[in-house]
């Protein structure tokens, strides 16, 4: 038989060996990693495999089944047109680390036990960071430290989380593992703020638009579709899941209708589109479980290609700006019609990738009686086509023109984007072939009349009330600002309040030292004073007298003495 | 971008008065206010085909307020204003200067 090689491996020894190639033969050596990672986690059989033992615990490596493997090839799929879409970068430090952080990701998937899990967590965590710093601003740099942090913790969380488990039960195996097990709400903190919980989130919105034009793409797929597959393995059917969830799809859509960074717009649609996946995990179901598997392969593809689009704009123009875009389908028209096959993936038009998967999970949480849940998704699914239907598209590509005129992308990026698009609509129109691949047998048909009717219904009557405030010029206007979010909380609040707990040290201590200043000068003024040639210490005294003081002092140490026998 | 576009533009879908057309290219199909007033027909029509089409489907829904007429679509027009006008206010109490952070 042999041997097969694990896939994390491949990318990480690619990583290993690209920075020793010439520029010219690394892009497709880098394209090649993936292909054969794919074929690998292909071809290997379910079970576990790379078992060994370290620390007195058997570690499980490499665990194939459905769950991890549905998610381990949309990984491989979007490492390929991330680095695809990456091909005309010559820097060295992105082509590693995006090689590395995609092998972590998928080692992390692929991770039968606890600490195997930890390892690769962290990895991801430090390997991802170098996309963000590769832009090379002082902003940047700025937002990868506060990335880092935030990341690093979550890892800490988990270990913290993990020991107290193996501490209750001896076992570090990474199953199901539920709120209410020896460790359970560290654990699922710690994946909590990898996927991006309400609170827990800003990181996100932080980072992926302040990473470079590719790096976002490749950020865009890996850390938070691993924490969803966490959750999914370790507290599938956690009820209050679907309230987190719940409110995941609902709060980001606000600020993603009145943010102007068009990339920003985007995380926040990320985060959305969490909340759906957030939400079939808790309800864990066969059905839902199905659907949010589902949700995460569709959601890699199309999120990548809308931050393709947008990385394409930002790449030719040097802004993302919506204020200061506009018309640019003159200049890039192909790049326009990508945008727009990923908008109507996410907006879940029929035909589209979005439309055979987050009806899964939509019917799941209906299934399962959550009446006010499933309305707060029928409300989020029309926030999703306002902030990544409409605007993104529009305001880039067309509304009022902008007078700027560019080269359309590269071809390299206009491949990716193409592959991209292709995958959304295929999946789409022939839904089966992924639902071959999700974890549980599927009994589900998108197709029906009244799903294509009442879908139809939600979208069409959603552009028209863009359309109705449009015209009756209540739709709110791109304006250069900032949006406050949760970030406030630690970029402003946090260290004004260190700035004023500091100061108030600082003024305390400046009191103490003068005070005792003030008593040492004293007592040095007053020495001083005393061995003065005047001063009673020097002044020269009669035997008499000094003899009397020496007897006094010699009879009080005799009385002492005596006393304290 | 200047302000006054921004309000100049309003209300109009085509946005022409926000244009910015360098000199000698010529008009685009999209670029003419009555084309983009064709596509809001176009759209008008399919919403109401789809309000049509509900009375040759049978839907079964989970929850008896998904049988209501054309609950999606009234749901779906709600929905989207209620999120306008509420990331409007939002807006007024969050929306500061790019600068804020001083970076």
């Amino acid at each position: 038989m042999i041997e097969i090689f694990h896939p994390a491996l491949i990318l990480l020894l690619g990583a290993a060996v690209v920075p020793f190639l010439p520029q010219k033969v690394r892009g497709p050596v880098m394209l090649l990693l993936p292909v054969i990672g794919l074929s690998q986690l292909w071809a290997v059989e379910i079970g576990n495999h790379g078992l060994f033992t370290a620390f007195g615990h058997e570690l499980v490596t490499f665990r194939v089944d459905r769950l991890a493997r549905v998610f381990g090839i949309v990984f491989h799929i979007a490492a390929f047109i991330g680095i695809l879409y990456a091909l005309h970068v010559r820097d060295t430090i992105q082509q590693v680390s995006a090689l590395v952080y995609a092998g972590a990701a998928v080692g992390a998937l692929l991770a039968g036990d606890l600490i195997t899990l930890f390892i690769w967590w962290e990895l991801t965590a430090i390997a991802s960071v170098f996309l963000i710093l590769a832009r090379r601003t002082e902003y940047a740099r700025k937002v990868a430290i506060r990335y880092l942090i935030i990341q690093v913790g979550s890892g800490v969380i988990l270990l913290a989380g993990i020991a107290v488990r193996v501490a209750e039960t001896g076992s570090i195996a990474f199953n199901h593992i539920g709120l209410d097990s020896p460790g359970g709400l560290l654990i699922l903190i710690a994946f909590g703020i990898k996927c991006a919980f309400p609170m827990l989130h800003s990181w996100l919105q932080d980072a992926y638009p302040a990473a470079t034009v590719t790096g976002t793409v490749i950020l865009s797929a890996f850390t938070t579709k691993l924490a969803v597959y966490t959750l999914a393995r370790g507290f599938a059917g956690t009820e209050i899941l679907i309230y987190i969830g719940a409110v995941m799809t609902a709060f980001p859509i606000f600020f993603a209708v009145i943010e102007n960074d068009l990339r920003k717009v985007l995380a926040y649609s990320l985060n959305n589109q969490l909340g759906f996946m957030v939400v079939g995990v808790g309800v864990g179901t066969e059905l839902a479980l199905n659907g949010t598997a589902a949700h995460a392969f569709v959601h890699i593809i199309y999120k990548a290609l809308l931050f393709m689009s947008m990385g394409a704009v930002l790449h030719r123009v040097g802004t993302i700006k919506a204020s200061e875009l506009g018309g640019l389908y003159k200049s890039m028209p192909a790049t326009a019609i990508f945008c727009i096959i990923g908008s109507m993936s996410i907006s879940a038009f029929p035909l589209f990738s979005g439309f055979v998967a987050k009806s899964m999970i939509m019917s799941g949480a209906a299934e399962a009686g959550y009446w006010g849940v499933s309305l707060i998704l029928l409300f989020a699914s029309a926030g999703v086509l306002d902030h990544s239907g409409i605007k993104v598209p529009y305001f880039s590509f067309f509304a009022h023109d902008s007078g700027i005129r560019c080269k359309e992308a590269p071809w390299n990026m206009l491949v990716a984007m193409f592959i991209a698009a292709f995958l959304c609509i295929f999946i789409g129109v022939f839904p089966g072939t992924l639902y071959s691949l999700l974890p549980y047998t599927v009994d589900y048909h998108p197709y029906t009349g009244a799903h294509i009717i009442t879908q139809l219904q939600l979208l069409l009557f959603s552009m028209l009330a863009f359309v109705f405030l449009v015209r009756i010029g209540r739709y709110p206007p791109e304006i250069p600002s900032l949006n406050l979010d949760s970030d406030w909380l630690y970029r402003r609040l946090g260290p004004a309040l260190v700035t004023r707990f500091s100061k108030a040290i600082d003024d305390g201590w400046g009191l103490l030292m003068g005070a005792c200043g003030g008593i040492v000068s004293g007592a040095i003024a007053r020495g001083y004073r005393l061995g003065q040639s005047t001063g009673p210490v020097s002044r020269t005294w009669r035997s008499a007298s000094s003899i009397t003081a020496i007897l006094l002092l010699l009879a009080l140490i005799g009385f002492s003495h005596y006393v304290s026998r | 971008m200047s302000q006054t576009t921004d309000h100049a533009s309003h209300g109009d879908l085509s946005q022409t008065h926000g244009h910015r057309i360098p000199e000698g290219e010529s008009l685009r199909w999209l670029d003419k206010p009555a084309n983009v007033n064709k596509l809001c027909i176009a759209l008008y029509v399919l919403c109401g085909i789809v309000i049509i089409a509900e009375f040759f489907i049978h839907k079964h829904g989970y929850f008896r307020f998904e049988d209501w007429f054309a609950f999606h679509a009234w749901f779906g027009f709600g929905s989207y204003c209620f999120l306008i006008f509420a990331a409007k206010g939002l807006r007024k109490l969050i929306k500061r200067d790019e600068g804020y952070y001083g970076d």
